[in-house]
């Protein structure tokens, strides 16, 4: 079954560069439940089946992030960990508070995760 | 009634308050909690001159905005999500004062439900946030059904080093239920506030003064 490489919502929208091996997280993610992040989980599933090497994961732009899609990233996360031929740049910004607070974890699951915190 | 953690019986009295009430229906917008809590966290930040030639205090206006949000936000979606009677309304209240900023959100849940909720307060008050947050998130990657992640209060504590405190009550009219309220005490952007709130004080000070010479 295809997986769509670009997700839009209200308020958000989430896709695959494949030429840049950059998912990019744009708006503000506020799902109800895990149940409705699901697309967004398949799209990052999917994306690492294509073995990238070294994948970037943009949130730059992503304003908002509740704790159900902190879980999905954390899920991801750990995916790349088990993968072992993937490595994983994530791009945040100091302009957004959240990300200074709660990206830290991520790092603590994948110790070689490369966090870039961009001003 | 019992009490757990840091729950604050008593909002002080010059605390400034905003309380908003209202009920569930079938077809509630899950969006209404992101609504209520931005403006909840606008509200706050607002509240406070910040001097156009101060980049120290617009950057703590917008920290403070945005993890006032954040928490905000995951105590109304937990409230919403588990939320067991459509007669009560759920309330979501913010209160301020030179100490310490309070959120609180209560809402009633099935006896069930509650009895769980106190097993897991008590492993959050005796354990590691740091710890048990890391646990949690290896728990997940693991669990392919889990519905909620577990990670909203413990992101609250660890993240943002927030104090956390829970008040369980019988509701006598709702049998086999509990009214829950769950508070978070968060003092993460003193002593800003602190030179915010003396400004504010000395502003009403003068006012006073020159109220009085007249």
């Amino acid at each position: 079954m295809d997986t769509q490489l670009q997700i839009e919502g209200s308020g958000y929208k989430v896709w695959y560069q494949a030429d840049g091996q950059t998912v990019v997280c744009q708006g503000s993610l506020r799902l109800n439940s895990m149940q409705e992040y699901n697309p967004i989980s398949q799209l990052l599933t999917q994306v690492l089946e294509y073995h990238p090497g070294i994948l970037t994961l943009d949130l730059q732009e992503l304003a908002f992030l509740n704790s159900s899609g902190i879980n999905v990233l954390c899920k991801f996360v750990i995916a790349v960990r088990q993968q072992k031929d993937v490595s994983l740049v994530v791009q945040a910004s100091n302009k957004i508070p959240w990300q200074g607070k709660s990206l830290l974890n991520l790092q603590k699951l994948l110790p070689s995760l490369q966090l870039v915190l961009n001003d | 009634m019992t009490v757990y953690g840091d729950y604050l019986q008593a909002i002080p009295d010059r605390a400034t308050c905003l309380e908003f009430s209202f009920f569930i229906t079938p077809d509630f917008n899950w969006r209404a909690n992101n609504l209520l809590a931005q403006f909840m966290a606008d509200y706050f930040a607002n509240s406070f001159p910040t001097p156009a030639d101060d980049p120290l205090a617009a950057h703590f206006q917008h920290e403070v905005n945005d993890s006032i949000s954040y928490i905000t936000n995951e105590l109304l979606e937990n409230a919403v999500k588990f939320h067991c009677n459509r007669t009560f309304n759920i309330k979501c209240g913010l209160a301020f004062d030179q100490e310490e900023l309070i959120i609180y959100v209560a809402n009633v849940v099935s006896q069930v439900l509650g009895v769980q909720f106190q097993e897991r307060i008590d492993q959050l008050l005796k354990g590691d946030a740091e710890e048990l947050l890391m646990q949690q998130m290896e728990a997940n990657a693991l669990s392919t059904n889990n519905l909620h992640s577990g990670l909203g209060l413990l992101t609250i504590m660890n993240d943002y080093e927030a104090r956390l405190g829970w008040k369980f009550e019988k509701v006598l009219t709702v049998p086999n239920s509990f009214m829950v309220t769950t508070m978070v005490r968060y003092n993460g952007m003193y002593p800003f506030l602190k030179k915010q709130l003396e400004l504010v004080g000395a502003s009403e000070s003068d006012n006073e003064l020159k109220m009085g010479a007249r």
